[in-house]
């Protein structure tokens, strides 16, 4: 098992080179840069982008600005002027933004916690796990619920609620908690006052868990009915056993093995910023910094992005087969 | 059976009842439905204005910041030399006078007796010496570094890089403690500041007033590249004091009790910026009483003017940019002024501004935008006409628009500008039987193809840094910002904006620059099209903000007014 984790491990180190050199190259190679914001306004003039190209090291070739952002590279101090040996993203040093003008870096803007203040990871993470505690609390027991009163009106209610948030996305089902308990009802303020510890990360997280909650629901109302079909269940229930322990220890262990496997990957991407969520709610997370830096050029903060999603990716992937090992005892790792 | 069908049927029933109120919810968020709008005040708050920003700054240092968004925060913290009035003119700010030399040539600045920053600790003419060499050094690269370039005294020579394009390493081989020497910004003693220029630049006033010569303090900058950062850290002598900083969420401001110059006694308590990306939201927060005033997106114009409470809300401002179509000179068939004039004749300013826009903003046929000094509403030189284009195409050496080249209209893509330039397709076909192929670009990559390689036929803007006609006619000197983008030079026009830029006679500098601004509509290398502004929403208990105070150039609407601002919900 130790030997299993450690060999996946070992792993992600390719997958993020790959997706690093891949983010990288391709935010470099899209035109324009992160100099040529706003046309309508006065541009930098040629010799200072020259300059600022210069202490960005984009005057360097294509794969010495990848090493240095991705390893090390030796560049002088601007303070005491010699040479000195900085490290990459490896070393957890992402680099300078380029919409600070250099001022702030990547792991700043994104980890920093300031004044007091938590950083802009602090309100992506906890928001995402927040949304997918709501969705897996909620629709685990209502796709279970669903399955075992099949072709009742509990069934049909739940189907059509799951249905709903799974075809409305995410920006409508945001606006609609909005208008309805924020203007409508006036139970929440439109504005969100992160001071308050609660109040403002209901109507997000519920947005956010949204659409997670009725793919939940529906993935494990599937599943439980394909498993109630199967013969031990019969088998079970004809041996006179209680019908809580058959469903309880038949049916939900062999049920949820569907479910487990989606919650990696959804977990990743709720964990690492919502655009759509952060931009209604206005939460200062991470999600609306990355997009934006598409728009900006802002290369370090692109290839961070990219690299910061496949990290979690690959941790939730891990999580999950090793909770597959839990659930199913067919499973072992070598 | 019949049970079954029951059951059915009553789910059918549950569903509606859990989807109408939803749906009805839905239906009434776009068209800003009356009954959506509660009491009139909100939660406002006696002295306290709450506006929106839309995102948080990238950087809000001075010397180094550009973004209208950034130049919000700057505004409001510190204050330059010079601040302008509500007319636009250049007064003195944080100086109480100011004396220009009658050669022109040297601007004495007195600083107002006991400044201080907003911490107590005294504000002094060398605190602007070190703000306007920090703006100079050239380790500063900051964007708007070059702005000043052949004005100061010894500024083009110091700021090599910037002014003269030498690279860093050759920049920092010269002798630079020489050149910071000679450098003409000056403090004379704690009040006098005196800053010596090449030439005469009557402008130079209003450049004063800019962010970019915002006297930050030595001390705040040593504490580290991100220093401003911090509200800690962010002291100045501005009217207003950031006491809260709560990074992509809001910054609350708090009036500056220390604050001694003309854009006080402030008022207000407090002002709030907060930062909501999403227009909607921003509507809805206006609507539910959480913001004091909103600008209206195109989109939502028709709701608002509709809408019996909002629309006894707007307020009319106009804007600080004029927009163009810059036909590149150096490509076929824009060499030709004749073509240039006949697309400048073939285009519907009006309707454009009317159906596009909803009248938002203004017509433009020349380059400076109305409430600027230096506006020409008389110089119209290309009415809207098709057969007069027609005629001007035939006299051009192409002869007809059978003759030339297939024409490219370039534009940044966005949904909004998809539909728009469709527009301007079809005026070209209606107008002038011209086929335009639409050339959608992304936005960064517009901006980028504009500068090295500007395209044949495109549309950008221009926005004030100062209200100064030199800020905008000058630009179009050969090699020029705007010039160069699309390769017009004509050395007469050249001669009257050199001319212009140094004359110290008001009247007569206005005359040149008239002069020069009719040269360049006739050629036309670029034709204007309209200019920016249109209405916001002002809750009605916000005093002192109105059409006749708002200046194009504020910070926030009524920034200039400051003193006349007030909230008594």
């Amino acid at each position: 098992m130790t030997a299993y984790i450690i060999r996946r491990i070992l792993w992600q180190i390719p997958v993020l080179l790959i997706v690093g050199m891949m983010t990288f190259g391709i935010a470099k190679i899209t035109p324009g840069g992160p100099f040529d914001t706003d046309p309508d306004r006065r541009q930098l003039s040629p010799a200072v982008e020259k300059i600022l190209r210069q202490k960005f090291g984009m005057d360097l070739p294509f794969w010495r600005q990848f090493t240095r952002y991705m390893f090390f590279d030796f560049v002088e101090n601007p303070k005491t002027g010699e040479t000195e040996l900085q490290w990459g993203a490896i070393g957890g040093n992402f680099g300078p933004t380029y919409s600070s003008r250099g001022n702030r870096t990547v792991q700043q803007e994104l980890f920093e916690e300031r004044s007091g203040k938590p950083s802009r990871f602090y309100y992506s993470a906890r928001l995402g796990i927040q949304a997918l505690i709501f969705a897996v609390v909620l629709g685990i027991p209502m796709g279970v619920l669903a399955a075992l009163r099949q072709n009742t009106i509990i069934d049909y209610l739940i189907l059509f609620i799951s249905t709903f948030f799974v075809s409305l996305s995410t920006l409508i089902v945001g606006f609609l908690l909005v208008i309805v308990f924020a203007v409508n009802l006036n139970w929440f303020t439109v504005i969100a006052d992160w001071q308050d510890p609660i109040r403002p990360w209901i109507l997000p997280t519920i947005a956010l868990g949204s659409t997670s909650l009725g793919f939940i629901t529906r993935l494990t109302r599937s599943s439980v009915l394909e498993v109630k079909r199967q013969d031990y269940i019969r088998t079970a229930q004809a041996k006179g056993l209680a019908d809580q322990i058959v469903i309880w220890r038949h049916m939900l262990k062999n049920a949820l093995l569907p479910v487990v496997t989606v919650l990696g990957p959804l977990a990743a991407g709720l964990i690492t910023g919502t655009l759509y969520t952060e931009i209604i709610f206005q939460v200062p997370g991470m999600g609306n910094l990355l997009v934006e830096a598409i728009s900006k050029r802002d290369y370090s903060m692109i290839t961070s992005g990219a690299l910061i999603f496949v990290f979690f990716l690959g941790v939730a992937n891990l999580l999950v087969d090793i909770a597959y090992g839990a659930i199913d005892p067919r499973i072992s790792y070598k | 059976m019949f049970v079954r069908s029951l059951r059915r049927s009553a789910a059918v029933v549950l569903m509606l009842a859990l989807v109408v109120p939803l749906l009805a919810a839905c239906g009434g968020a776009p068209a800003a439905s009356p009954t959506a709008v509660p009491t009139d005040t909100g939660s406002a708050e006696p002295g306290v204005l709450r506006i929106n920003v839309g995102s948080e700054p990238d950087n809000v240092d001075p010397q180094l910041a550009s973004f209208v968004g950034e130049i919000q925060y700057i505004m409001m913290a510190y204050q330059g030399l010079m601040t302008f009035d509500q007319d636009m003119n250049p007064i003195p700010g944080a100086a109480e006078s100011v004396e220009v030399s009658d050669d022109g040539l040297t601007y004495t600045f007195k600083i107002r007796p006991d400044s201080t920053y907003s911490d107590g600790t005294p504000l002094t003419a060398k605190n602007f010496e070190y703000a306007w060499k920090r703006l100079a050094n050239p380790k500063t690269a900051g964007q708007y570094q070059s702005l000043p370039c052949g004005i100061i005294k010894g500024y083009s020579e110091w700021s090599a890089a910037a002014c003269q394009g030498l690279s860093m390493t050759e920049t920092m081989a010269l002798d630079l403690a020489t050149l910071e020497a000679d450098y003409g910004v000056k403090a004379i003693d704690d009040s006098t500041l005196e800053i010596e220029l090449t030439a005469p630049a009557p402008y130079f006033l209003s450049m004063a007033a800019l962010w970019i010569g915002a006297p930050v303090r030595e001390a705040d900058v040593a504490k580290g590249d991100d220093w401003w950062y911090d509200a800690e850290n962010y002291i100045g002598n501005g009217p207003f004091v950031l006491s809260e900083w709560d990074h992509g969420n809001k910054a609350v401001w708090e009036a500056n009790p220390n604050y001694n110059g003309p854009l006080g006694p402030v008022k207000l308590k407090k002002v709030e910026y907060f930062m909501i990306s999403e227009g909607q939201v921003a509507f809805q927060a206006y609507q539910n009483g959480e913001l004091d005033m909103l600008g209206i997106s195109p989109e939502d114009l028709a709701a608002v003017e509709t809408d019996p409470v909002l629309s006894q809300e707007i307020v009319n401002v106009t804007g600080s940019c004029t927009f163009y179509f810059g036909f590149n000179t150096k490509k076929a068939p824009f060499e030709d002024t004749k073509v240039r004039q006949a697309f400048a004749q073939a285009f519907d300013r009006e309707a454009w501004n009317r159906d596009i826009f909803g009248n938002m903003g203004s017509v433009a046929y020349s380059f400076i935008p109305p409430g600027f000094p230096g506006y020409e509403p008389d110089l119209n030189l290309w009415p809207f006409d098709p057969e007069a284009a027609k005629a001007t195409l035939a006299e051009s050496s192409y002869g007809s628009v059978e003759n030339l080249p297939e024409i490219k209209l370039t534009y940044s893509a966005s949904a909004r500008n998809n539909a728009r330039f469709e527009w301007v397709a079809a005026q070209l076909k209606t107008n002038l039987g011209i086929e335009a192929v639409l050339d959608p670009v992304d936005p960064t990559a517009y901006t980028a193809l504009t500068k090295t390689d500007p395209p044949q036929l495109f549309n950008l803007g221009w926005c004030a840094d100062y209200p100064d006609p030199q800020n905008w006619i000058s630009l179009f000197q050969t090699d020029g910002l705007l010039s160069s983008r699309v390769g017009y030079s004509n050395p007469e026009f050249d001669a009257l904006v050199r001319q212009a830029d140094v004359e110290q006679d008001a009247a007569k500098r206005a005359e040149l620059y008239a002069q020069a601004q009719e040269m360049l509509v006739i050629d036309a290398p670029v034709t204007f099209t309209r200019n920016d502004g249109g209405p916001v929403l002002v809750k009605p208990y916000v005093q002192g903000v109105s059409e006749e105070t708002i200046t194009p150039i504020d910070y926030w609407l009524g920034f200039f007014n400051l003193a006349n601002v007030d909230v008594q919900p």
